[in-house]
């Protein structure tokens, strides 16, 4: 079922029963220049600390505790230019009766309209419990050579502030927050960005409960979520030394545009070639044949417009690592297995199917189809897109992928 | 329908039926892991020992997908699986998971633990690969953190505190024909329980077996084994509380944990990790009031977390927590466990409620069912029967239990401080 509940908040229900879990999610959705990662890790962290009916944090977590562990996260993520806050209650209902969905619902409202920020006597004092929290985490990270690795890599790789810094934020960032606009930023929120409700499950509340929420209508004005990057003429490169046992290696490729459907199908089955497996193309001769890296593996995001290659390798290895890494580039632009490509085709199609058994998955699906309808697809399509995919189609991706950014952690052991 | 039996050469089996499901997962588990380091044998007529170099039961792991005609997780995906495995302390597990072939892909499970095929090469090229698996984790402060601590608990050098992985110096001396002998002895099908998760209604496992040459029925029980209890000093000393500096950290981090007494009845193994989390929990989770101060103030962060472990050979209780004044909260954790009684436990009913709703998310979740399921099966114990238990326990029984533990425990601490100490806020 799907609803308006009122201009810019839609509702999306399935009560599907082949699950005991079910889902209850509120996404908030807005544009990437309206906050920085760092304001929404904290805005998420105050939201998931209690509200002003449970302002300690553990009055939250016993009312939770007796809704036999309910489960609350408070959450966001990125669609390329598209910021997405997610507040999220999933349950369990034992007893079959409905009532700790309602409850559930109650709660989730609770959170949303009745937050500690702004209230009165606990509004600094979670801010500052919070706002430490996540600068002893940030600070943790710091030494944390994967996420250095990955860090610089974005640093270097977008243009635009918004998209340079980790989906957790930055120490810099942390710095220049302000709990006055850290306050504004969730009125905008609840008053102007696009708002999707998403219902999964057998025990959720009747329909009339579901509809009842006190939203405002808005218009919300959101850009192209694509990212499309430039090239630069030459890679940058970054490369600094670290205290560690291992050296880091990222190489970072922009990628062509994304805006068909048949594009994105084929960067998805291109990465799985490439590195998404133990069949991968890296993870073959650059981990087994070769023995330089004990993890290889390649990532992308389409939103983005970027994919990226992580190595763990010695350093008397990262130049020789960078060079397979490249070969392997070079030899699949040229010519792929026919079987490989058979093999992951097959792979990524039962990776779809075995999604339908997760109960996350299925919501997070209902919100996809509702923000991104043309993209809606069933299994057989979306296994007949993927068979539909050539070799030639795959190398011409690889084709276009550039090398804009390496970063080289290196590192020298403490001992 | 769920169906539990015994094959011919001792293998027992499990099938668990999730109607509706198209996931399907096979796990097999051997009873053999990382601190498996000396074993007897009897073999023609008497009894032999052996010493296991560290890092073996990882280094089979690793090496059993090598077979003649290449990888076999080829194999798998040509049968539209994924297959994967992994070692712990005490057991290795080879698992799959599909949507279809079951049949085809349990002959490749079986053939993947059965038929090793360990070549001198390609045990070279492993070493270097496990080698930089070490450097991995190495590189992990927080890894470095808790091994440091399982060392301290279980004295240098013995099995616990080795790497599973092994160390640069005992992988040297790992070679294809200590392999061979080590998976002729411990890959035996007495000591393994496989359990499969599917809807058994698509699955056509009915006749599978029967089959004459079915592939599970084909392995072959060779000799007895006893295995030397891991090293386990009756009173060990140690030093309680060690404090390393390290420059490279932005903050300061704190291990403190219990090494408990041997357990020899398996029920007690269960009823212990059972009193152990529904205890702590209620002491240290999130619900406890405790953890709400200790946050505020800064005491601690959202890394702060315990973490119970009772099985074959070891069990232990540890805290792990970035923390701006570790001997603060130290002392502030021992104080809490010195004194507990009933009157600490107030949240002891919702905390178990919590505990059995998570039992009923983890019935949407296939792999979580079977691993639950394979490493229960050591206990004899069905998954039923262990949520039976959790609804069961008596605050008062878990209360003793967990004092008991204590009572007979050895603690220990590990702190890890950053060398920069300026900023008192951090």
């Amino acid at each position: 079922m799907k609803t308006m509940i009122t201009t810019g908040v839609n509702l999306t229900l399935n009560r599907a029963s082949k699950f005991r879990t079910n889902l209850l999610t509120c996404h908030f959705i807005g544009p990437i220049e309206a906050a920085t990662n760092t304001e929404m890790t904290l805005l998420t962290w105050i939201l998931a600390h209690g509200n002003q009916k449970y302002p300690e944090s553990e009055q939250l977590s016993l009312a939770l505790a007796k809704l036999y562990g309910a489960n609350l996260q408070v959450y966001h993520q990125n669609f390329g230019r598209w910021r997405d806050l997610i507040v999220e209650i999933s349950f369990v209902d034992p007893l079959s009766d409905r009532a700790i969905g309602r409850e559930c619902l109650d709660l989730i409202k609770d959170i949303i309209f009745e937050p500690l920020l702004g209230a009165a006597r606990f509004d600094h004092e979670v801010y500052q419990a919070e706002y430490q929290a996540l600068q002893t985490e940030l600070l943790d990270l710091e030494t944390n050579h994967d996420f250095q690795t990955f860090a610089s890599t974005k640093a270097a790789f977008f243009d635009a502030p918004s998209l340079q810094t980790p989906r957790v934020g930055n120490l810099q960032e942390l710095q220049h927050l302000s709990e006055t606009h850290l306050g504004q930023l969730y009125q905008q929120l609840i008053n102007d960005w696009r708002v999707e409700i998403v219902g999964y499950g057998q025990s959720l509340p009747a329909d009339e409960q579901m509809k009842d929420w006190a939203f405002p209508a808005r218009q919300p004005v959101l850009p192209q979520p694509q990212i499309l990057n430039q090239l630069l003429a030459k890679p940058k490169v970054i490369e600094r030394e670290i205290v560690g046992e291992q050296t880091h290696l990222c190489l970072a490729y922009t990628l062509p545009d994304l805006s068909t459907q048949v594009a994105r199908d084929t960067l998805r089955l291109t990465a799985a070639i490439l590195g998404g497996d133990e069949q991968s193309l890296l993870f073959r001769q650059v981990r087994e044949q070769a023995g330089l890296a004990y993890d290889i593996s390649a990532t992308y995001d389409s939103f983005l417009g970027w994919l990226y290659i992580e190595a763990g390798v010695d350093r008397q290895q990262v130049d020789e690592a960078q060079a397979a890494i490249s070969t392997v580039f070079a030899q699949a632009r040229q010519s792929i297995d026919s079987q490989l490509l058979e093999l992951e085709e097959e792979n990524e199609i039962n990776e779809q199917l075995q999604s339908q058994d997760q109960p996350r998955t299925r919501a997070l699906q209902l919100f996809a189809d509702a923000v991104f309808p043309e993209r809606h697809r069933n299994q057989a399509e979306f296994a007949a897109a993927i068979h539909h995919i050539s070799l030639t189609q795959v190398q011409e991706m690889l084709a276009a992928c550039q090398l804009k950014v390496v970063t080289r952690l290196l590192n020298r052991s403490p001992k | 329908m769920n169906r539990k039996f015994q094959l011919p050469n001792g293998l027992d089996v499990e099938l668990i039926d999730k109607p509706g499901f198209v996931k399907q997962f096979g796990i097999v588990m051997v009873d053999f892991g990382g601190i498996d380091q000396s074993y007897r044998a009897h073999i023609a007529g008497e009894w032999r020992q052996t010493r296991i170099p560290a890092g073996t039961a990882h280094f089979i792991e690793h090496q059993l997908f090598n077979k003649p005609t290449g990888d076999i997780s080829q194999r798998f995906a040509k049968h539209h699986a994924e297959t994967n495995a992994f070692t712990s302390p005490t057991k290795t597990g080879y698992f799959f998971s599909s949507t279809s072939q079951l049949s085809a892909n349990l002959d490749l499970l079986a053939e993947l633990v059965s038929q090793p095929y360990f070549q001198p090469e390609s045990v070279s090229k492993e070493r270097a690969i496990i080698t930089q698996e070490l450097n991995l984790y190495q590189d992990q402060p927080d890894y470095r953190l808790e091994n440091q601590l399982i060392t301290t608990l279980y004295g240098e050098g013995a099995p616990m505190a080795t790497d599973i992985a092994g160390t640069p110096a005992s992988l040297k001396s790992i070679d294809s024909e200590i392999l061979l002998k080590i998976h002729q002895t411990f890959y035996q099908p007495q000591n393994m329980k496989l359990v499969i998760v599917a809807d058994l209604s698509r699955a056509s496992l009915a006749d599978y077996w029967q089959q004459p040459d079915n592939a599970w029925t084909a392995l072959r029980r060779r000799y007895q084994i006893e295995r030397e209890t891991a090293s386990r000093p009756a009173k060990l000393a140690i030093k309680a509380d060690s404090v390393l500096v390290n420059d490279q950290l932005q903050v300061n981090k704190l291990a403190l944990g219990w090494r408990g007494a041997s357990i020899s009845h398996l029920t007690d193994v269960i009823r212990l990790q059972i009193d152990l989390e529904l205890v702590m929990t209620t002491l240290f989770g999130e619900t406890a009031e405790r953890y709400r101060k200790w946050r505020n103030s800064g005491l601690i962060n959202d890394s702060f977390q315990f973490q119970t472990t009772v099985e074959r050979g070891n069990n232990h209780l540890i805290f792990t927590a970035n923390t701006p004044d570790p001997q603060h909260l130290q002392s502030e954790v021992q104080e809490v466990i010195a004194g507990l009684s009933e009157a600490d436990l107030a949240n002891f009913e919702i905390v178990r409620q919590d505990m059995l709703g998570n039992l009923l998310f983890a019935e949407d979740e296939i792999e979580g069912i079977g691993q639950e399921s394979v490493e229960l099966a050591f206990y004899d114990w069905p998954l039923d029967q262990f949520k039976q238990q959790l609804q069961q326990r008596r605050l008062s029984e878990s209360l003793v239990n967990v004092q008991q533990f204590f009572a007979h425990s050895q603690r220990a601490s590990y702190t890890m401080l950053r060398s920069r100490q300026e900023d008192d806020n951090i």
